[in-house]
C-alpha cells in the first residue's frame, strides 16, 4: 500500500512540477520585461527610457525564455552599478585613504611573515624595521597614485613591478652584503631628511 | 570621469578588443555580449563607464520600432579618443591588442 502511495505522490509531483516549469517558461519573456522595468527604476530619471528600450532590444535578440530571464536578472541586479557609472566616481576622503593605506601596509606585513621570522631567528631587527617602513611608504604611494593622481591600473602595475624589483634587489643585498645594505639605507634616510627635514617625504 | 578612472579588467579588455577588430562599426549590447561572452550584468555597467569616460559613443538604430515590431537597438562605437586610449593601455600592458582578450 505504501508503495502505491509513494508512486502516486511521485507522479502527481512530477506533473505539477512540469506544469509549473512549462508555465514559467511560457511567461519567461513577460517576466523578463517586468524585471527590466524594475531594474530601470534604480537608474537616474534621465537614463530610464534609454536603458528600458536598450535592454528590451537586447532581450528581443535572445533566443528562448531562459536567456531572456538571465539577461533581465543581470540587468536587475547590476542596475545600481550602471547608475554609479553614470554618476561618476565618488572621491574618497583623507580618512578613507589612510584606512586603505593601513590595510595595504598590514597586508604586506602579513605576506612578509616568512621574511620576518627568518630575520627574527637571525636576530636581524634592522631588516624587519626597514621592510615595514618600506611597506608603509609603498602603501602610501600606491593609494595616493590611485586615488589622488588617478593613475591608471597599468601605471599602478608598472609601479608595483618597479617596487617589487627594487625590494628584491635590496633583500638580496641585505642577505649577501649586510654592511653595504645598511650603508645604502643610512644614505637613503639621510637623503630623505635632507629633502624633507620633518622626515615625512 | 576621465580615462584614468577606468579599471581595465579582463572583461573590459575583451570588449575593447571587439571594438578594435572593426573600427568604426557600431555594435549592439547583445552582439558585444555574445562575442565577448560577457553577461549583461557585467557588460552594461562597463559600457556606461566607457561611455562616460569618452572612450565609446552610442547612438540609436535608425528604424521605426512600430514598423519592425521590436525596440531599437543602441549601437556603441569606439571614439577617436577611445582608440588612442585603448592602444596606449595595451602598450602599457605590453600586449598586442588581441593578445590578452582570449586568455581566460
Amino acid at each position: 500500500m505504501d508503495f502505491i502511495i509513494t508512486v502516486v505522490i511521485t507522479v502527481v509531483l512530477g506533473i505539477v512540477c512540469s506544469l509549473a516549469a512549462a508555465e514559467f517558461y511560457a511567461n519567461g519573456p513577460r517576466i523578463a520585461k517586468w524585471l527590466i522595468s524594475r531594474a530601470v527604476l534604480r537608474l537616474p530619471d534621465n537614463a530610464r527610457d534609454r536603458y528600458q528600450e536598450e535592454w528590451e532590444a537586447h532581450s528581443a535578440e535572445l533566443p528562448g525564455s531562459m536567456a531572456k530571464l538571465q539577461h533581465a536578472l543581470g540587468c536587475r541586479f547590476r542596475a545600481s552599478a550602471v547608475a554609479r557609472a553614470l554618476a561618476g566616481p565618488k572621491a574618497l576622503g583623507e580618512d578613507e585613504l589612510r584606512i586603505l593605506e593601513t590595510i595595504l601596509a598590514y597586508y604586506m606585513r602579513i605576506r612578509s611573515v616568512p621574511l620576518v621570522l627568518s630575520s627574527l631567528l637571525k636576530g636581524d631587527f634592522f631588516t624587519i624595521k626597514f621592510c615595514w617602513a618600506f611597506f608603509d611608504r609603498f602603501a602610501h604611494l600606491c593609494i595616493e597614485s590611485k586615488f589622488k593622481h588617478n593613475a591608471s591600473d597599468a601605471q599602478l602595475k608598472a609601479m608595483v613591478h618597479r617596487y617589487v624589483q627594487r625590494m628584491e634587489t635590496l633583500t638580496k643585498l641585505a642577505r649577501e652584503n649586510p654592511p653595504a645594505f645598511e650603508a645604502w639605507v643610512r644614505k637613503a634616510i639621510a637623503d630623505t631628511l635632507q629633502k624633507d627635514p620633518k622626515g615625512g617625504g | 570621469m576621465n580615462g584614468a578612472d577606468l579599471r581595465l579588467t579582463q572583461p573590459t579588455l575583451k570588449v575593447l578588443r571587439i571594438f578594435l577588430a572593426e573600427l568604426g562599426r557600431g555594435r549592439s549590447g547583445a552582439e558585444i555580449s555574445k562575442l565577448a561572452k560577457v553577461g549583461s550584468g557585467t557588460l552594461y555597467p562597463m559600457l556606461a563607464r566607457l561611455e562616460k569616460a569618452g572612450w565609446l559613443s552610442s547612438e540609436w538604430e535608425d528604424i521605426e520600432p512600430s514598423e519592425v515590431g521590436r525596440p531599437r537597438r543602441r549601437f556603441y562605437k569606439l571614439t577617436g579618443n577611445g582608440q588612442k586610449n585603448v592602444h596606449a593601455a595595451f602598450r602599457e600592458l605590453q600586449l598586442a591588442p588581441g593578445e590578452l582578450a582570449w586568455t581566460s
